[in-house]
């Protein structure tokens, strides 16, 4: 007899226990799913507009996929607005005009009595002030031409993820496009130094290749005139924990004018004042 | 038809609007390239006796002095000849360059100094006839003497042969001892 009455009570409470089942009339739910994703982010410091320096000058992070630098191609977000400077390579000091406007070309003496020398005897690049040389024989034949020199200038980059970089130059009315043909551009990078900010003691370089790896060669400003690719990494730059200065590497700029180029240009052809503006943004292809 | 086209061409274009202002442009990183060959100034002595008195600070010996613009302390070149005016300055100089330049003269006591061209090498510009040119020196006051409106240098070839010869006289025309004459040359750009 009892065994009816337990399973009617059975009955009811599976009934009772479908109807919570049953959808209801209730206020809508609301659903949230935690996620945290890192992307890829670049910092690349150097000089601010301004002058000062070491300042973090762009923060890029990947919120795009384009192979190129231009913002709308490579869909990147640059988080700090405003364009910098490169530094002097070796140091802290801003390019901004120029890393050899503080003196002359070098001249090569050829054909003095005691022997051929360059008038650049410190090696910076220009013959101005912190250069000394004693006073020559003088022949008929002694020839003053100005002579080759390199510039050079830096910009370091941290990442977590690999990274590419474009440049374009961009010259003012009046540059004499030769300067453009005979000027050529070699980029590479240092892992780690000290240039008032010690650099690199937790980095790695950008590319499995090493200082050279990825980089597109010698280049002349004129190659680069409508922008082009100087650099492809193929990993990040941080390799173990540390600072963003310990995590960065150095990119190093030479431009050069060789003396091959200025054969004959000797003080007959006057002075010549060459200026030209080159453009460089990292991206994350 | 057409208008649904435009539609989306208007909403495309908002979206590209509404993308540029929320994502800024990329920053760049700006290198300036500078190079210049700037006014360089080659004077040698062809006598090898620039000299006066026993305070000269200038004995150039037959040989070259090189003076680049923006080296006006490089050690061994040429920048200021003094001496003191014992028995004045009667010396023959000669200057190649690749810019215009003057000379100018400067002493706390009075001077006359002449400057005259005397030749010019077979690449140099022809300067024109020889002449003379005489300047009274005020005490304290830097004065040019003389001046070039463009460079020795005409053709490639040797500073020699691209050079001018000046002959340069000096002597005290005031009362008292004698001051240092200073002699300068700049280039003008």
């Amino acid at each position: 007899m009892g065994t009816p009455r337990a399973l009617q009570n059975a009955k009811a409470l599976l009934a009772s226990g479908c109807a919570l089942l049953l959808p209801m009339a209730s206020p809508a739910s609301v659903t949230d799913s935690p996620a945290f994703n890192v992307i890829g982010a670049v910092i690349v410091w150097s000089a601010d507009n301004g002058g000062s320096a070491p300042v973090a000058v762009d923060f890029i992070t990947n919120t795009g996929t384009g192979a190129t630098a231009a913002a709308s191609a490579s869909g990147d977000a640059d988080l700090i607005a405003g364009d910098s400077h490169t530094v002097v390579t070796g140091s802290l000091v801003s390019t901004f005009d120029g890393v050899n406007s503080a003196g002359t070309m070098p001249f090569r003496i050829e054909d003095p009595i005691n022997g051929n020398f360059i008038t650049d005897s410190n090696g910076d690049g220009i013959t101005n002030a912190s250069d000394s040389f004693s006073a020559f024989d003088l022949t008929g034949d002694t020839n003053a031409a100005v002579d080759g020199t390199t510039s050079r200038s830096s910009f370091y980059v941290a990442s977590n993820t690999p990274f590419s970089i474009d440049a374009q130059s961009q010259f003012s009315a009046g540059t004499s496009f030769i300067f453009l043909f005979i000027t050529t551009l070699d980029m590479t990078v240092t892992l780690s130094g000290d240039d008032g900010l010690s650099f690199g003691s937790a980095a790695q370089y950008p590319h499995s290749g090493g200082p050279n790896g990825g980089l597109t060669g010698t280049r002349t400003l004129w190659s680069l005139f409508g922008g082009a690719n100087v650099f492809t990494g193929n990993q990040r730059t941080a390799a173990s924990r540390g600072s963003i200065a310990d995590q960065s590497v150095r990119f190093d700029l030479a431009y050069s004018i060789g003396a091959g180029s200025l054969t004959g240009y000797d003080l007959s052809l006057g002075t010549f004042d060459f200026e030209v503006d080159v453009t460089y943004t990292v991206y994350i292809p | 038809m057409k208008r649904a086209v435009v539609i989306w061409q208007a909403a495309a274009a908002f979206v590209v609007c509404m993308f540029a202002v929320v994502h800024p442009a990329q920053a760049q990183i700006s290198d300036r390239v500078h190079f210049k060959s700037g006014p360089v100034i080659m004077v040698w002595d062809e006598a090898g006796t620039l000299r006066q008195g026993d305070t000269v600070s200038l004995d150039l010996g037959g040989q070259v002095e090189m003076i680049p613009f923006d080296a006006p302390v490089v050690t061994g070149l040429l920048q200021t000849v003094s001496f003191t005016p014992v028995d004045g300055l009667d010396e023959t100089v000669s200057i190649a360059t690749n810019t215009a330049f003057r000379i100018e003269a400067m002493s706390t006591a009075a001077w006359q100094v002449s400057v005259s061209i005397e030749g010019a090498g077979p690449l140099a510009h022809r300067i024109g006839p020889a002449h003379d040119r005489a300047s009274d020196i005020v005490p304290g006051m830097s004065q040019t003497v003389f001046s070039l409106d463009q460079r020795t240098a005409a053709r490639p070839g040797a500073p020699r042969d691209q050079s001018i010869t000046l002959r340069i006289m000096a002597e005290p025309t005031g009362f008292g001892s004698a001051a240092p004459l200073s002699l300068r040359i700049v280039p003008i750009e």
